[in-house]
């Protein structure tokens, strides 16, 4: 078991997603940071789906009752098994009374926990990620137990996937929209640094902004890594949490790599979009 | 059967969008249901989305390539028969119009200039058909409002409009199901809950397609209602649809 001695900033559990409940308005869900989740997993030979800490920005702490195999992805944290230090993308054996605390995020903005096996989580909508409404709560409070499953499923690829998710390219197609953009703002689009405002998990909002405009459409069906413009010109990106539907143009859609990169950027990190071609 | 020009436009890697002609109407959104009804079982769909006139279709792109996908999901659209039309129903959902659970009805009729009373009879009297699910679990898109009702969006959107509020925004109407932040008019509160995923079958009331009817209740009745709901006992009533 595992207690929460410190809640962080912002933890939760996910898995890689909700899927099949939009026509219920339910959004996607999931890791952010699918790339990192994912390598996390296949370090204890997990199966790529298994339920996992997500931690945002800072905090967190973490009582081991019982040992278990662990492992670090994604966000470079200060992070300490007790007094010593640990680092990502290895497997570490925890003892029975281990506390694993996290510091501040030194590069990226999430960091993924998993644990050999698995937490064990009630499933509801065919997922184990936490949104408000739908799974039992919506956060990782203090003094929450959680249980990881004694009989690991075994999972028979192990490689590590390669990628750099401190990327400050993100690599986009064009939106079902794209067309209803001035050439001046194509070419701002292309050229310019753009930097985030703010983010959570239902989007990351940008500083910089386009022109403002009068288009809009009909309310459209939406996913994960659509890039809105706003009639003032902002631009707003649709994360894990996002909306199922919207009435802004979708000008650009993020490669699926590149929702991970841009999960791992917070307030003021920059970067620019480069159309695949 | 009614069969529209429908476009098909790639989106991303492992995404399509199939856009209808772009307007809000009945027939659309009851062809795209149909269509849906048709093509939901298919092997390379992972996942898809509505809108009113559109859907975005999340596919197997590993398993096939995007041109071999649109021909046969334009064949599908071609095979498209007028299925056996079910019977569609009429909802009735209960709302407290009284000031108490209406916050921005003084606001909101100011500045159409039309009476609170006038207000609430025209919003009751309308039969609304229910577009889609969309925005947060359990929101309705519903079509039907009366154009006396239309109004601009409020510039600063609310922080926190209360679950079960029943409000007005632009051309539509509709029922927050949940706590959310909302950019519309609050006229007054339903006291059912409509996403629920302990429920049965199904996490919400209304299915697509059928329609829905606002039934003014007072604030001893909205109590009552609100505790019957809460248990679970509560199922509103409900009757065949006529065109």
């Amino acid at each position: 078991m595992i207690e929460i001695l410190d809640p962080g900033y912002y933890i939760t559990i996910q898995d890689l997603g909700r899927f099949g409940y939009s026509n219920y308005g339910v959004p996607q869900s999931g890791c952010m940071d699918i790339v990192s989740a994912k390598n996390a997993n296949l370090l204890l030979s997990n199966s790529i789906n298994e339920p996992l800490f997500e931690i945002c920005m800072m905090g967190g702490k973490f009582l081991f009752k019982k040992e278990a195999k662990i492992s670090l992805s994604g966000a470079l944290f200060e992070v300490l098994l007790n007094n010593k230090e640990v680092s990502n993308d290895l497997l570490i054996e925890v003892d029975k009374g281990d506390v694993l605390s996290f510091g501040r995020a030194i590069k990226g903005n999430r960091i993924y926990l998993a644990v050999k096996g698995g937490i064990v989580c009630k499933s509801a909508m065919g997922s184990s990620s936490m949104y408000r409404g739908i799974s039992e709560d919506f956060i990782v409070r203090k003094k929450d137990v959680f249980k990881f499953s004694q009989n690991p499923s075994n999972n028979l690829s192990h490689e590590k996937v390669d990628s750099n998710i401190f990327d400050e390219i993100l690599y986009v197609y064009k939106g079902p929209e794209f067309e209803l953009l001035t050439s001046n703002d194509r070419s701002l689009l292309f050229d310019k640094y753009f930097s985030v405002s703010s983010n959570n998990r239902m989007g990351y909002f940008l500083k910089e902004k386009l022109n403002s405009n009068s288009n809009s459409i009909i309310t459209s069906p939406t996913i994960p890594g659509i890039v809105q413009l706003t009639p003032a010109g902002d631009l707003i990106i649709l994360m894990k949490d996002g909306q199922v539907t919207g009435g802004y143009p979708r000008i650009l859609q993020l490669d699926e790599k590149s929702i991970s990169c841009l999960s791992q950027k917070n307030t003021g990190n920059k970067f620019t979009f480069r159309l695949i071609s | 059967m009614v069969s529209y020009e429908i476009q098909f436009s790639r989106m991303g890697s492992n995404s399509l969008i199939i856009n209808w002609p772009q307007i809000i109407s009945i027939e659309i959104s009851e062809n795209i249901n149909q269509f849906i009804d048709l093509i939901k079982g298919d092997l390379y769909i992972e996942e898809f989305r509505v809108g009113y006139c559109s859907i975005l279709i999340v596919y197997k792109s590993r398993e096939i390539n995007y041109e071999d996908f649109c021909k046969i999901l334009s064949e599908y659209y071609s095979d498209l028969t007028d299925s056996i039309s079910v019977k569609k129903h009429v909802w009735e959902i209960p709302v407290c119009y009284d000031d108490s659970y209406a916050i921005d009805l003084d606001e909101y009729s100011k500045k159409i200039s039309m009476s609170k009373n006038e207000i609430v009879s025209l919003h009751s009297n309308k039969t609304y058909y229910l577009h889609m699910y969309g925005f947060i679990p359990g929101f309705m898109y519903l079509g039907g409002l009366d154009k006396k009702l239309f109004i601009q969006r409020k510039d600063k959107p609310s922080r926190n409009i209360l679950k079960g509020s029943v409000a007005i925004g632009g051309s539509h109407t509709g029922v927050y199901p949940s706590n959310s932040p909302g950019g519309w008019y609050v006229i007054g509160n339903s006291p059912l809950n409509f996403f629920d995923i302990g429920k049965k079958d199904s996490p919400v009331i209304v299915p697509a397609g059928d329609y829905v009817k606002f039934l003014p209740i007072s604030e001893s009745e909205f109590k009552k209602i609100e505790v019957l709901s809460k248990e679970g006992k509560y199922s509103p009533n409900k009757t065949f649809y006529n065109d």
